[in-house]
């Protein structure tokens, strides 16, 4: 199977909806039934779009797929890209892996986890401080935001590849933009465990939002995780969108600051992708 | 070695201690707990958690510790004998929801909740 992506997906809530769009075909994909992804004519890829390639390939690898990325050799700032970011590494491990500490490295790695641990944001924290002035709020919330969506998908996402992290540091904006994408139940399956009633995914998003919901998988588990950081990119500004099964939720700046619709298509699993500025007098 | 502090009726736990980067969130946690479980185990005190060099403290990070206080010592534990200080004004908010979330689900349980209870968190300078 052929999948070509020919668009630019930047980490925008339309272009990540397209390349979920995009991607539905190689996520109803069957074991053994190998897929391409045929990256080369794209001209522009973010860290949010290299955590979903990134979960799809991983998945794809476990279920014997023989799956494949044809990613894009310029323009030259895409091609760094996909080495920071460890694209290139993940389809090829024999690859030169990502240098995070590289001076024209603006990316955090492509990060698998299975566990919450007190380091999860370390890279991405290193990396804000050597390319700008980290306030103490800034940093806060941002391993907060971390940490919320990691010990979420630790506690319940089941997920086959754990979670999956990737961030960027886009300078010209000041922002920082991060992706976690686990490939497990999703948050209705999950929830419906606790809370028969839950209708759909965008009931399912609506409650974990709104906090106070959870299936209690684990004693430490209140259902704040979610919540918390709706929260704290809510208060500083920034932008979220989450996807779960057939929804999605975000934050329309401006416009909308909680927004939950259904999508044309299934997401199997969670992913998270906020952006928050770095500035936060900006 | 870790070491609690004493001032006067009041016992001080440095959760930072308990904090490595490769250790989970909720390991550190269940340490912290441990703590003090026994400490409120072994006296009338209060126990207080000192989050000060600790940088975006999750939910699960304080659900863990107020479960096992709870358990061991029911929920009116929660609100008389443990708080939290040096806390941020993130944690803290993230604190008292978590605070909160015990209490409701103590009501849901059929004990008694009064309207008005105060987060059990000790405001000190930074």
């Amino acid at each position: 199977m052929l999948v070509e992506i020919t668009s630019n997906i930047d980490d925008t809530d339309d272009a990540i909806l397209g390349l979920i769009r995009k991607l539905d075909l190689v996520h109803r994909a069957g074991p053994d039934q190998g897929w391409k992804l045929q990256c080369r004519d794209c001209r522009y890829l973010g860290p949010w779009a290299a955590a979903l390639l990134a979960s799809a390939y991983l998945r794809g690898e476990q279920l014997g797929q023989r799956p494949r990325i044809v990613l894009p050799t310029e323009p030259r700032e895409l091609d760094a890209f996909c080495l920071f970011s460890g694209l290139k590494h993940l389809k090829d491990p024999n690859s030169e892996p990502p240098d995070p500490e590289h001076k024209d490295c603006e990316t955090v790695p492509i990060m698998q986890f299975k566990q919450a641990q007190w380091g999860q944001s370390d890279g991405v924290i290193r990396l804000l401080r050597r390319h700008t002035e980290l306030g103490t709020s800034t940093e806060e919330s941002l391993r907060l935001c971390i940490y919320e969506i990691a010990q979420n998908v630790v506690d319940h996402a089941e997920s086959p590849v754990g979670g999956i992290l990737c961030a960027r540091f886009i300078s010209a904006r000041k922002r920082v933009r991060v992706a976690v994408v686990d490939r497990g139940r999703g948050i209705r399956d999950t929830l419906r465990a606790a809370y028969p009633d839950i209708r759909d995914s965008i009931d399912a998003l609506s409650r974990v939002i709104q906090g106070g919901h959870s299936s209690r998988a684990r004693d430490n588990n209140m259902g704040l995780g979610i919540s918390n950081l709706w929260q704290s990119v809510e208060d500083l500004g920034g932008r979220i969108a989450i996807v779960s099964g057939d929804a999605w939720a975000r934050i329309i700046p401006r416009r909308d600051p909680r927004r939950i619709e259904t999508i044309d298509c299934v997401f199997p699993g969670t992913g998270v992708f906020f952006s928050l500025p770095t500035d936060p007098n900006e | 070695m870790r070491q609690n502090t004493v001032f006067g009726d009041m016992i001080a736990i440095d959760a930072h201690q308990y904090v490595e980067p490769s250790r989970d969130v909720v390991e550190s946690a269940e340490l912290v707990a441990d703590n003090v479980v026994s400490a409120l185990d072994a006296s009338n005190d209060v126990v207080v958690v000192s989050l000060r060099g600790l940088r975006g403290v999750p939910s699960s990070f304080f659900n863990v510790i107020l479960g096992r206080i709870r358990a061991s010592f029911g929920v009116d534990a929660i609100r008389t004998r443990f708080r939290v200080t040096d806390a941020s004004d993130l944690q803290l908010r993230v604190y008292q929801r978590s605070f909160e979330a015990f209490l409701r689900a103590d009501t849901a349980v059929g004990d008694s909740c009064q309207d008005g209870d105060q987060s059990s968190v000790q405001t000190t300078d930074q």
